[in-house]
């Protein structure tokens, strides 16, 4: 019946966990896809939690919230401490390996943790580091295309914010290659 | 932030209600920015001046509205935008837009109250506030939309209802409603404009000039009618108060025309009642459950149906649009066989089933409710398999 994929991501105002979201979005709407991008932050300026809850479809979306996510992109430890039990069984848990102090424990679902800041400060820039993750979220969940996801950013990248287009392309790919390495290595 | 090859957008409620608006000719908009609402007014910022309309940035809600009830008695449909907290002070001069009859549309994005509250967390408090913000308990027309299409659509018919009214009509959203992004396809949005205030002044002479001009600024045969707008600053002495009037729109105690008066502001709403009601029914024939649901709530309330449906639980759903006038008669229609009705609201007691409750003869009335976070599809699920 379903063919919908509900994904939380959720971390701190600042590191680009809205903006990883609306990116998706973009994506998954070149694709022809039913989008829902719902944002949820406090009324702090900078700091505070912040996440959205993005379903991509191939049907209308009733409902923009449901109870359990398909995956999880997660990017501090009260937001992993908060949703870790919501991800269905079988689904995804994406983290953020230097945010987090206590990892996630759960058998029944696949984690993995990136380091994509450390990755990202290697690409000289720490803001792609959401891009890194993304970059990992759609290698093992191809729900959109990276292609799609760079014809979004290209989209969403104000004018004066287009230089940075390749550094985020590169931080897509390092982190599609860095889930690669990881699954390599467990095999 | 736009693909033009395509005609599917990403946009929020906020985002479409604005465009709404602009496609029913709204030329005025005035506005203070407040979570969740300030998306309608950055977008009329951007867009108005480019469609030929001004966006205004008020000092505060009060001079918001002020600002735009000038504007309308100049002739031009206006528009604001707020929520709770700015309501609370908009709810004087809603009502002098209500006295003198002009056309106003305000869209309320409520968040979680009461005062300040939570700036960005969602809710369904302020149903009550928006329909009986008058003293006196005067009916405002309420519309709530379900997502971002509806807001686009519904902006429109407020528009065209508070023009043929010539009364402030609410349009009521909420903050996911009004901030949540989805994918719109441009080419199933409707091209309709709204409708204009009743204004028809081509005078052959200046005799007939003269002998409308004596009639008064609110002239009417019958309580329902609609008076016919003239603008303030335009070739015919407009007089308006927010006291109680005379048909000349004269200041004036108890006489049986003031009366009168205040009765047709009642009555030119009552009188075409039926003609604005407006609903989404999905009803069941064996259905022994009625699920009532508007706004935010319903697209969990469509989940929740579904899924009872789909375990073999036949069950009814009712979507409430137009909170205000009460859709009576359909409301009835939902009802016919019905012994358990189930209320989806996101704020504490119920607010809107407390004025539900009398439509309902026999029925048992149930809610379900919860503030500080969206009512999931498995609690109404739970509710109606309960």
């Amino acid at each position: 019946m379903t063919t919908a994929h509900e994904i939380i991501i959720a971390g701190f105002g600042g590191q680009g966990v809205l903006s990883m979201g609306q990116i998706l979005s973009y994506a998954a709407m070149v694709e022809g896809k039913e989008i829902s991008w719902m944002p949820s932050y406090g009324p702090e300026m900078r700091g505070g939690t912040a996440n959205c809850t993005v379903i991509v479809s191939d049907v209308r979306i009733s409902s923009p919230i449901l109870s359990k996510y398909d995956s999880a992109i997660i990017l501090n430890q009260p937001s992993l401490d908060k949703f870790a039990d919501h991800v269905k069984p079988g689904g995804l848990l994406l983290y953020e390996k230097s945010t987090i102090i206590n990892p996630p424990t759960r058998s029944d679902i696949e984690i993995i943790g990136i380091s994509a800041v450390a990755e990202a400060h290697k690409l000289t820039s720490k803001q792609v580091a959401n891009m890194v993750l993304l970059g990992a979220f759609l290698s093992r969940r191809p729900i959109v295309s990276l292609e799609n996801v760079v014809k979004a950013l290209k989209q969403v990248l104000p004018a004066h914010r287009q230089h940075l287009l390749p550094i985020n392309e590169q931080a897509l790919k390092r982190g599609k290659e860095l889930v690669n390495e990881l699954i390599g290595e467990s095999v | 932030m736009s693909f033009s090859s395509s005609v599917v957008q990403l946009r929020s409620g906020n985002q479409m209600m604005a465009e709404g608006a602009i496609q029913a000719g709204c030329k005025f908009f005035a506005g203070y920015p407040i979570t969740p609402a300030t998306g309608i007014f950055k977008t009329m910022i951007d867009l108005l001046p480019a469609n030929a309309g001004v966006a205004l940035s008020a000092p505060d809600e009060i001079s918001a509205i002020a600002y735009c009830i000038g504007a309308s008695m100049r002739g031009f449909k206006t528009m604001t935008a707020t929520s709770g907290p700015g309501w609370s002070l908009m709810i004087e001069s809603v009502q002098y837009a209500l006295m003198t009859e002009t056309p106003l549309v305000v869209a309320l994005v409520q968040r979680l109250g009461p005062s300040t509250g939570g700036a960005t967390q969602g809710g369904q408090g302020d149903v009550l506030l928006a329909e009986f913000c008058t003293s006196g308990g005067y009916t405002l027309p309420v519309l709530c939309p379900t997502n971002a299409k509806e807001c686009f659509e519904l902006t429109i018919l407020a528009f065209t209802w508070s023009e043929i009214l010539r009364m402030p009509v609410i349009l009521l959203s909420d903050k996911e409603t009004g901030m949540t992004v989805e994918s719109i396809d441009y080419s199933t949005l409707s091209n309709a404009t709204s409708q204009n205030r009743p204004s028809n002044f081509a005078f052959r002479d200046y005799g007939e000039f003269q002998k409308e001009q004596r009639k008064g600024t609110y002239y009417i045969d019958a309580l329902q009618e609609i008076p016919t707008f003239a603008p303030v600053g335009g070739d015919r002495k407009v007089t308006a108060t927010g006291s109680a009037h005379d048909k000349q729109g004269k200041l004036q105690k108890n006489s049986p025309e003031t009366i009168d008066m205040l009765i047709h502001l009642e009555e030119k709403l009552r009188w075409r009642h039926d003609d604005f009601s407006l609903v989404n029914m999905d009803l069941q024939e064996s259905a022994k459950t009625l699920v009532i649901s508007y706004g935010i709530t319903s697209r969990a309330a469509k989940d929740a149906v579904g899924a009872a449906r789909n375990v073999g639980h036949a069950v009814s759903s009712l979507v409430i649009q137009s909170l205000f006038p009460i859709p009576v008669k359909k409301l009835a229609q939902a009802l016919d066989g019905i012994e358990r009705v189930v209320v989806v609201e996101e704020n504490m007691h119920g607010l809107y089933r407390s004025v539900l409750e009398r439509y309902c003869n026999g029925q048992r009335v149930q809610g379900v409710n919860k503030i500080g976070a969206m009512i999931t599809p498995k609690e109404i699920l739970n509710a109606i398999l309960g």
